[in-house]
C-alpha cells in the first residue's frame, strides 16, 4: 500500500473505530482539554440553559464553581432556582447569545447602559436584561435598579476570581432595542414588557458577529482578569421558537451550525480557550436519537449524563467513569430536566395562538 | 386563670421565674419540680392567675407526643426507667392533660431563628442599608421581595411542620419559642452558632431578617390554627442573641482552648422567665380569641 496521510491516526481518528465501535463516549477520546481543570479551580459558569448542567456536574466533580449570590442551604432549590439563585455563577439568568454576554461584561466593567433597562410586568417590575429572576417582578423600579446594581457586583466578583469560564452558546436569534442596539435576553412580552415592532428589532447573529461578540466578551473579562481561560460548547438544545421566518426545525439548524462554526473560529486563533463536544454527544447518529425526550427537544437524563461523563473523564474529576445522573440538592433524577430554568423554551406557549404556514 | 407551662428544659426558666427564684440574682434554670405553682410574685400580669408546669428533658422531650385528645404523655418507646424518671421531676407524673387548664403552652420550641441569621450572613434585603463589609469578592447578594416571600413561607411551613402537631387535636396549646442563643456563643467556634457568627457582622440586616422571620412564623402558624409566640426581643440584641445577662448561671461559658465546644448558650435564668411569663401572658390574653383549631 502506498503512503498515505490516513495511516498510522488514532482510532478516534476512523469512523469505524471511533463511533461504530467505540465502548462509551467517556472513552472515545472526545475531548483532549488544552488546559486542566482541576477541583481546586474556581469555576464561573453562564450561558444557556443546557449550562446549567455542565455547573452541575462540575460542582458534583469537586470543583469549585463560583456562586456569587448564594442563598442559605435552608432554601430549596426550587425557590432558589425560581428566583434565579444556583443556576450559574452570578444570578443573571440564562444568556443566549454571545451579544448578551458582551453587553453584560461592558455593563459590568465599561458602564454600559441598556436601554429601556426596567419592564413592566402588570403592576409591577422586572428587569429587561433577566426578567425571570423574579417571575412576579418586584414592586417598584428602584428595587429592579437596586438589584441589578448588587447584581453587577457580584458578577464582577465572580468572573474575577474565575480560573475558568465555562459558557455555553445556546441561541443566534434575539432582540433588540433598535435605537441603541441593546440586546435583551428574551423577546419583549414575554417576561415582561411589550413587544413594540417600531421600538424592537428581531436579529439573527452571523458566524462573524458571534466570533466578534465573544471575542469582545474575552477582551472585556481579560482586561479584569488576565488569567481567565475559556470553556465553550453548544448547548444540543433545539430552539423552541424561532422569528427568523424559516421553519423552526431548520431556523435550529441554521442556528447550530453558526454557533458550531463560531466556537471553531474562537478556539483556533485563542489557545485560552477550548471546546467542549456537548452538541455533537447529543447529536451524535450513535446515540440513534436516544438522548433525546419524547419531544425531540430537551436532553434526557442520560443524555445530560453521557455529556458529563465525558466531561469528567477528559479532565480526570471524580465520577469519571460510566455515566451516571447527576441528583441535586431535594430533587430526584427524574425532576432533574424541569430543575432547569429556561426561559426560551416558554416561547413555545405561543404555538397554540400560531397561524397555519 | 390556670396556666399549663409544659415542655422541655427550657421550662426552667419559667419554673425559677413563678417560683420567685433569682429575684435579685441569677436562677439556676433546668427542669423544675411539677405541679401548681402559686407564685408569680413581680410578674407582670401574673394576677389571677395559676400556673402549673410539667417539663422533661430534651432527650426524653423529643419522644414525647401531644396526642389529639389534648394528653402530653410519652410515646411507647420510652421506657419504665424514663418515665420514672418524667415523673420524678414532676411530682409523680409522667404525663399531663392539657383540658385541665384554661390555657396551655408548650415552652422551649424550636422555631429556627437561625434562618435569620443564615440570609443575614450572605445578602440583603430591599430597603436596608447595605451589610456591613462585603461578601464574595466584593458583593453581597441581593434578595428580592419575591425571593423572600417564597423562601421565608417555605421555611416557616417546615418549621410549623416538625412540630408534629397531630391534626386532630382540637385544642391547641399556644407554641412558646426556645431562646435564641446567647450572644456569648458566638465566642464559640462550634458549627451550632456559625449563623451567629456571620450575623454578628451584619447587625441591621440580621435585625431585618429577624422582624420578617417573627412575623412570617407567626402568619403561617396562625394559618394552621397553631399560635406561635416567640420570645420577646427585647431580651436580646436586635440582631438575635440574647443578652448574657439572662444566661442561667453556669452557661455561656467558652473554655479557652476548646472554643470549638459547644457549651450551654440556651439555658437562661429567672430574669429572663419572668420576662418570658409576662410576654406570653400578654399574648396569651390578646389572642385568646384566636383560633386554636385546625381551619
Amino acid at each position: 500500500m502506498s503512503r498515505s496521510p490516513y495511516q498510522k491516526l488514532e482510532r478516534r481518528a476512523y469512523w469505524r473505530t471511533g463511533v461504530e465501535g467505540r465502548a462509551s463516549f467517556a472513552e472515545s477520546g472526545m475531548l483532549r482539554p488544552r488546559f486542566p481543570i482541576v477541583p481546586e479551580m474556581r469555576v464561573a459558569t453562564a450561558g444557556s440553559c443546557f449550562a446549567q448542567h455542565v455547573g452541575r456536574a462540575l460542582r458534583v466533580a469537586g470543583v469549585g464553581v463560583i456562586d456569587a449570590e448564594p442563598v442559605p442551604d435552608f432554601v430549596s432549590d426550587k425557590v432558589a432556582k425560581d428566583h434565579g439563585y444556583r443556576l450559574f455563577s452570578a444570578r443573571h439568568g440564562n444568556i443566549y447569545t454571545a451579544a448578551h454576554l458582551a453587553q453584560l461584561a461592558r455593563e459590568a466593567w465599561e458602564g454600559f447602559r441598556p436601554a429601556d433597562p426596567v419592564w413592566r410586568l402588570g403592576a409591577r417590575f422586572v428587569d429587561a436584561q433577566r426578567p425571570s429572576v423574579e417571575p412576579s417582578g418586584v414592586e417598584t423600579a428602584e428595587e429592579v435598579l437596586w438589584q441589578r446594581q448588587r447584581h453587577l457586583a457580584c458578577l464582577r466578583a465572580a468572573w474575577e476570581a474565575a480560573d475558568v469560564f465555562v459558557f455555553t452558546f445556546g441561541l443566534t436569534e434575539a432582540f433588540l432595542h433598535g435605537e441603541s442596539g441593546t440586546v435583551y435576553p428574551v423577546a419583549p412580552g414575554v417576561m415582561g414588557g411589550e413587544y413594540d415592532p417600531a421600538r424592537h428589532v428581531f436579529h439573527n447573529y452571523t458566524v462573524a458577529e458571534t466570533v466578534a461578540a465573544f471575542r469582545d466578551f474575552m477582551g472585556v473579562a481579560r482586561a479584569a482578569n488576565p488569567a481567565l481561560r475559556f470553556l465553550v460548547t453548544v448547548s444540543p438544545v433545539p430552539l423552541a421558537a424561532t422569528a427568523s421566518g424559516a421553519h423552526v426545525e431548520v431556523a435550529t439548524m441554521r442556528s447550530k451550525a453558526v454557533l458550531r462554526a463560531a466556537c471553531d473560529e474562537i478556539v483556533a486563533e485563542d489557545e485560552g480557550v477550548d471546546y467542549f463536544p456537548s452538541y455533537e454527544i447529543i447529536t451524535s447518529a450513535s446515540a440513534r436519537g436516544r438522548f433525546y425526550a419524547e419531544n425531540l427537544r430537551d436532553v434526557t437524563e442520560e443524555g445530560v449524563a453521557t455529556v458529563m461523563s465525558v466531561l469528567r473523564a477528559a479532565y480526570g474529576l471524580a465520577g469519571g467513569g460510566p455515566a451516571v445522573a447527576l441528583p441535586e440538592r431535594g430533587a430526584d433524577t427524574e425532576e432533574a430536566e424541569d430543575d432547569l430554568r429556561c426561559e426560551e423554551a416558554l416561547l413555545g406557549r405561543f404555538a397554540d395562538a400560531a397561524e397555519a404556514g | 386563670m390556670r396556666v399549663l407551662v409544659f415542655g422541655n428544659s427550657h421550662v426552667g426558666a419559667w419554673r425559677d421565674a413563678w417560683d420567685g427564684a433569682g429575684q435579685g440574682g441569677a436562677g439556676q434554670g433546668g427542669v423544675g419540680q411539677g405541679g401548681v405553682g402559686q407564685g408569680g410574685v413581680g410578674i407582670d400580669g401574673a394576677e389571677g392567675v395559676e400556673m402549673a408546669f410539667f417539663a422533661v428533658p430534651e432527650k426524653l422531650h423529643a419522644r414525647y407526643r401531644l396526642r389529639g385528645k389534648g394528653i402530653f404523655a410519652p410515646r411507647h418507646v420510652v421506657t419504665e426507667e424514663e418515665r420514672a424518671r418524667a415523673r420524678a421531676l414532676n411530682g409523680g407524673r409522667d404525663q399531663v392533660d392539657l383540658a385541665s387548664y384554661d390555657v396551655a403552652v408548650h415552652v422551649g420550641v424550636a422555631w429556627f431563628p437561625e434562618r435569620a441569621a443564615e440570609l443575614a450572613a450572605l445578602g440583603d434585603p430591599f430597603g436596608v442599608e447595605f451589610g456591613v463589609g462585603f461578601g464574595f469578592g466584593g458583593g453581597r447578594a441581593a434578595y428580592g421581595a419575591g425571593f423572600l416571600d417564597a423562601a421565608l413561607d417555605e421555611a416557616a411551613g417546615a418549621v410549623v411542620a416538625g412540630w408534629g402537631i397531630d391534626p386532630n387535636l382540637k385544642r391547641r396549646p399556644f407554641i412558646y419559642g426556645r431562646p435564641v442563643y446567647a450572644e456569648t456563643c458566638i465566642a464559640s467556634q462550634h458549627r451550632l452558632y456559625a449563623p451567629w457568627r456571620a450575623a454578628a457582622g451584619q447587625p441591621v440586616v440580621a435585625a431585618a431578617f429577624l422582624a420578617m422571620w417573627r412575623a412570617r412564623l407567626e402568619r403561617v402558624a396562625s394559618a394552621q390554627g397553631v399560635r406561635f409566640v416567640a420570645p420577646p426581643a427585647g431580651l436580646g440584641r436586635d440582631w438575635g442573641p440574647t443578652r448574657a445577662e439572662y444566661l442561667v448561671q453556669g452557661g455561656g461559658v467558652v473554655v479557652a482552648g476548646a472554643a470549638d465546644a459547644r457549651g450551654d448558650h440556651s439555658h437562661m435564668n429567672a430574669a429572663y422567665g419572668r420576662a418570658a411569663i409576662g410576654h406570653f401572658l400578654r399574648q396569651a390574653r390578646a389572642r385568646m380569641d384566636e383560633p386554636a383549631v385546625p381551619a
